[in-house]
């Protein structure tokens, strides 16, 4: 019992020195020193405390996530065998159209592969010129490859490819001044040429004089187009520039399908290997 | 295996303490859990255990707050003294002991708290007058659970 008291008193003695000469010393290096070195000890207390009760705070949440994901699994999966029966129907036409081409004597279309890519880096200096994307070569892309957006469970035309690294490829946009595809508008075939500005909107020139260019049009590749396959929505008419009369064409402004600031991942049209269905 | 669970035991308190006081506050107020355990290890495994535990609590205690660094500590060292002399004069195994305990050793603390603000940072550290009347009570409240946790867990 002795040995305990006398144990206690140096003990008051040493914690009441130390905790005395930490608060009269308090903004010197040495008690900041020993300040965070506490911390370092003890600060995981509070740290893993309150990540262990955001994780069980977020479970009930997390589990209303998991059911919502499952339904739509459940959903994707039906989709997924209604498509098996869909692109048999599209092979046995693909084989049909070689067919009727091979004897009509006509050049085989050219078949794609389509590719998804993120994409990894786009440069406010040149919002609407270009984009890279984190597919290349090494994937099958080529340059040139028409590359495409989707909005609203709508397909619309983005740019195509015009650098192409291991894995790695440079999409030019359709919004640059660059940018060019021949288009049409379908309602009365009225063909032009719809060219980038630099801006969000692109402009379509070369227009029949006597072509009626409502707005709200949609806009669409051209059969004639070399890169983008036909009937691709590029966007919508959103203003007919007045005739000049000094042009034997005229202009309408497009806005584009999809709108390439927003964009996070796009499709490109790779072309068909030997043996790639 | 006695000091793993010494070691489990203050981690735990450290665990307790700032849980209860981060999501169980009533009012804005919680329980001293790291006052009460330093008075249950103190009674229960006398005044050496008790002051070390209370030590390394206020360090704990210090670290998380602004003001004056050491003041918890010293605060909880002297009351872990204060029980593990008392409690050969006084049964301390009993809930109404335990109860008076808290009762008089929870304002106790806040004064000495305050005067060690007054000494070294130059004004009377006051808790205000709802803790000061509150706290005593609450914490007299939870003293048992603590007290018999600090006898189960801690032995030194």
């Amino acid at each position: 019992m002795m040995r305990e008291r006398h144990g206690a008193n140096y003990l008051l003695l040493f914690f009441g020195a130390f905790s005395i000469l930490l608060l009269s010393l308090p903004l010197t290096g040495r008690v900041q020193s020993f300040r965070a070195y506490v911390s370092y000890l003890l600060d995981p207390v509070p740290y893993y405390g309150s990540q262990g009760v955001e994780r069980l705070s977020s479970l009930p949440s997390n589990a209303a996530r998991l059911i919502g994901d499952d339904l739509e699994l459940q959903r994707l999966r039906r989709e997924r065998q209604e498509t098996a029966l869909l692109r048999a129907d599209l092979q046995s036409l693909s084989q049909e159209n070689a067919r009727l081409r091979a004897d009509l004597g006509l050049k085989p279309a050219g078949g794609h592969v389509i590719r998804w890519a993120r994409i990894m880096e786009r440069d406010p200096m040149h919002w609407y010129r270009s984009v890279l994307v984190d597919m290349g070569a090494a994937e099958g892309i080529q340059v040139n490859a028409p590359v495409l957006g989707l909005r609203d469970e709508r397909l619309g035309v983005v740019g195509r490819v015009i650098e192409t690294g291991q894995h790695t490829a440079k999409v030019l946009l359709l919004t640059d001044e660059s940018s060019a595809v021949a288009a049409q508008l379908p309602a009365k075939n009225w063909e032009g040429l719809v060219q980038g500005q630099g801006t969000s909107r692109l402009r379509m020139n070369y227009l029949p004089i006597e072509a009626t260019v409502q707005v709200g049009e949609a806009v669409y590749t051209s059969p004639t187009s070399e890169t983008f396959p036909p009937d691709l929505l590029i966007g919508t008419v959103s203003a007919v520039f007045e005739r000049d009369p000094f042009l034997t064409f005229q202009s309408v402004e497009v806005t584009p399908a999809v709108p390439v600031g927003s964009l996070k991942e796009v499709m490109i049209l790779a072309p068909q290997r030997a043996g790639e269905p | 295996m006695r000091y793993l669970h010494g070691v489990l035991f203050f981690i735990a308190g450290m665990a307790a303490h700032w849980a209860w006081a981060t999501y169980f506050t009533a009012y804005g107020l919680a329980p001293q859990v790291l006052l009460i355990l330093t008075a249950g290890v103190a009674a229960g495994s006398g005044p050496v255990a008790g002051q070390c535990f209370g030590f390394a609590w206020g360090l704990f205690l210090d670290m998380t707050g602004s003001h004056v660094f050491g003041a918890n500590a010293l605060c909880l060292t002297l009351a872990a003294y204060g029980v593990g002399h008392l409690r050969r004069q006084v049964d301390v195994t009993s809930a109404p002991s335990q109860w008076t305990l808290l009762m008089l050793l929870t304002p106790a603390y806040f004064l000495m708290y305050g005067l060690t603000g007054l000494v070294f940072e130059r004004h009377f550290l006051w808790v205000g007058w709802l803790p000061f009347i509150v706290l005593p009570i609450y914490n007299s409240l939870v003293a048992p659970l603590g007290f018999s946790l600090a006898r189960k867990y801690v032995n030194l």
